[in-house]
């Protein structure tokens, strides 16, 4: 932590991602009981988001410190290399995945969200995403539920 | 095949291998993969329960109803263990009745049975070792009764609205001007009405409300010919997207090619040269000298750094 202010964050980007809007949206068809999703960078800005009812900046910055405490609990426990972060709670689910070190997906869900079938699509959903966002993806396999 | 699993009996559909297991007297569970995949768990026979995404569980139902409320969820939960399952459990503590209980987990699985009849299963697995339901009906539905149940909600939706995988699938929106003039909405289509919103399908709604898919599809195909509901399905209304651009939008289009990442700036200079109308001028050069004393390097402006 320094101890010069940074009053202000800026983003430099203006651009509509309209593909990852597309693909966020696809997502939502495909897998039932997915309801909204976003994707932000690493740090917590938000990039892109499908979202309704949720604050979408709060979600990225949320997730982000999610993601980041999941892998730094990870690293002290030992037990691998993160593949999500799942929030379950009695009305539904809130699904954190990386998108190699850079970036994240979010997804929440409903109590009935198919995991199985998030299982089989974020895969290749983090793969397009990553493609979209010109972030490298590790070797290891990536987006796993 | 795993050697939990027994002999599938040979059946052209998943009715007929229901029927084939109830002649069994099976107990165990019926894993169905597909659109829309779920498991049906039998006992000697009879159905107990059917999971499935497309449809709320009987926990579901009662929690999304508020029915019963979290807390006292929780320790439900936390009273059942060991033998006392979750049933018994719920029963003990007073919360729903016996009969109640009976007619929701009876309810829920001819619902769940429902939405896993909208789409042609792709295959199933038989496990005579799944664990039983922690919450299912006693003693069971017969599975002939119950196909029978699922073949009439199905006709009964498709002279009402039309064909029922569809009408699933459709992301329901309000009439822009709902209901005739002077029309009194009830209480349950209000509740419907306050949940449409272009992007959730009948099984959302459903979710959302603690109620049937099968209940909530039959009321949206009521309230659409009482004009409450559109009958197309258009794109949803306004951005379904918020993307967050914090500067000021230009009239160029957007590059093509990879989205670039956003990225934290410093902020332009923390100490402000010139003061704003009605500021305590004594304070502010009282903190700038404060700032020039703090920050190292005396008086240049931070750095990029994020705290």
């Amino acid at each position: 932590m320094n101890d010069n202010p940074v009053t202000e964050t800026t983003m430099t980007t203006a651009t509509a991602p309209h593909a990852l809007i597309e693909e966020l949206r696809s997502l939502r068809e495909r897998v039932m009981g997915v309801s909204e999703s976003a994707v932000s960078t690493a740090d917590g800005l938000l990039v892109a988001a499908d979202t309704a009812t949720t604050q979408p900046e709060s979600l990225a910055a949320l997730s982000a410190a999610a993601l980041g405490l999941g892998k730094r609990t990870a690293q002290e426990v030992g037990i691998g290399g993160i593949r999500d972060v799942t929030t379950h709670c009695n009305a539904g689910y809130a699904v954190v995945l990386a998108i190699g070190e850079q970036a994240l997906l979010v997804v929440l869900g409903d109590e009935g969200m198919d995991l199985a079938a998030l299982r089989r699509e974020t895969p290749a959903v983090i793969q397009r995403l990553a493609a979209l966002l010109d972030v490298r993806l590790p070797a290891a396999e990536p987006g796993r539920v | 095949m795993t050697d939990r699993q027994v002999a599938d009996p040979p059946a052209r559909n998943l009715p007929a291998l229901l029927q084939a297991l109830s002649a069994q007297g099976f107990t165990g569970s019926v894993r169905v993969h597909g659109p829309s995949a779920g498991s049906l768990h039998l006992r000697e026979g009879l159905v107990t329960e059917v999971r499935t995404p497309g449809a709320p569980s009987t926990e579901a139902r009662l929690l999304r109803s508020r029915r019963i409320s979290e807390e006292h969820w929780n320790r439900v939960c936390a009273a059942a263990h060991g033998e006392r399952s979750l049933s018994a459990a719920l029963l003990g503590a007073g919360q729903v009745s016996a009969a109640e209980l009976a007619v929701l987990c009876a309810d829920t699985i001819h619902d769940g049975a429902f939405a896993m009849a909208l789409t042609k299963p792709e295959g199933w697995e038989t496990d005579a070792t799944a664990p039983p339901p922690g919450i299912g009906a006693v003693p069971g539905i017969d599975p002939g009764s119950l196909t029978e149940v699922v073949t009439a909600r199905l006709a009964l939706l498709t002279r009402q609205w039309g064909p029922p995988a569809a009408f699933a699938r459709t992301r329901i929106v309000p009439a822009s001007r709902p209901g005739a003039p002077g029309s009194r909405v009830p209480p349950r289509y209000q509740d419907i009405l306050l949940s449409v919103d272009g992007r959730r399908t009948p099984r959302d709604i459903a979710f959302m409300l603690g109620r049937g898919v099968y209940a909530v599809m039959l009321d949206l195909a009521r309230m659409k010919a009482l004009q409450l509901l559109q009958s197309e399905t258009p794109e949803p209304v306004g951005p379904a997207v918020s993307v967050a651009p914090r500067s000021a939008p230009t009239a160029t289009a957007p590059p093509a090619g990879p989205v670039p990442l956003p990225r934290r700036t410093p902020a332009v200079a923390a100490a402000p040269t010139g003061t704003p109308p009605g500021a305590n001028t004594s304070l502010l050069r009282e903190l700038r000298g404060l700032w020039s004393t703090a920050a190292p390097g005396g008086d240049q402006e931070p750095g990029p750094t994020r705290t």
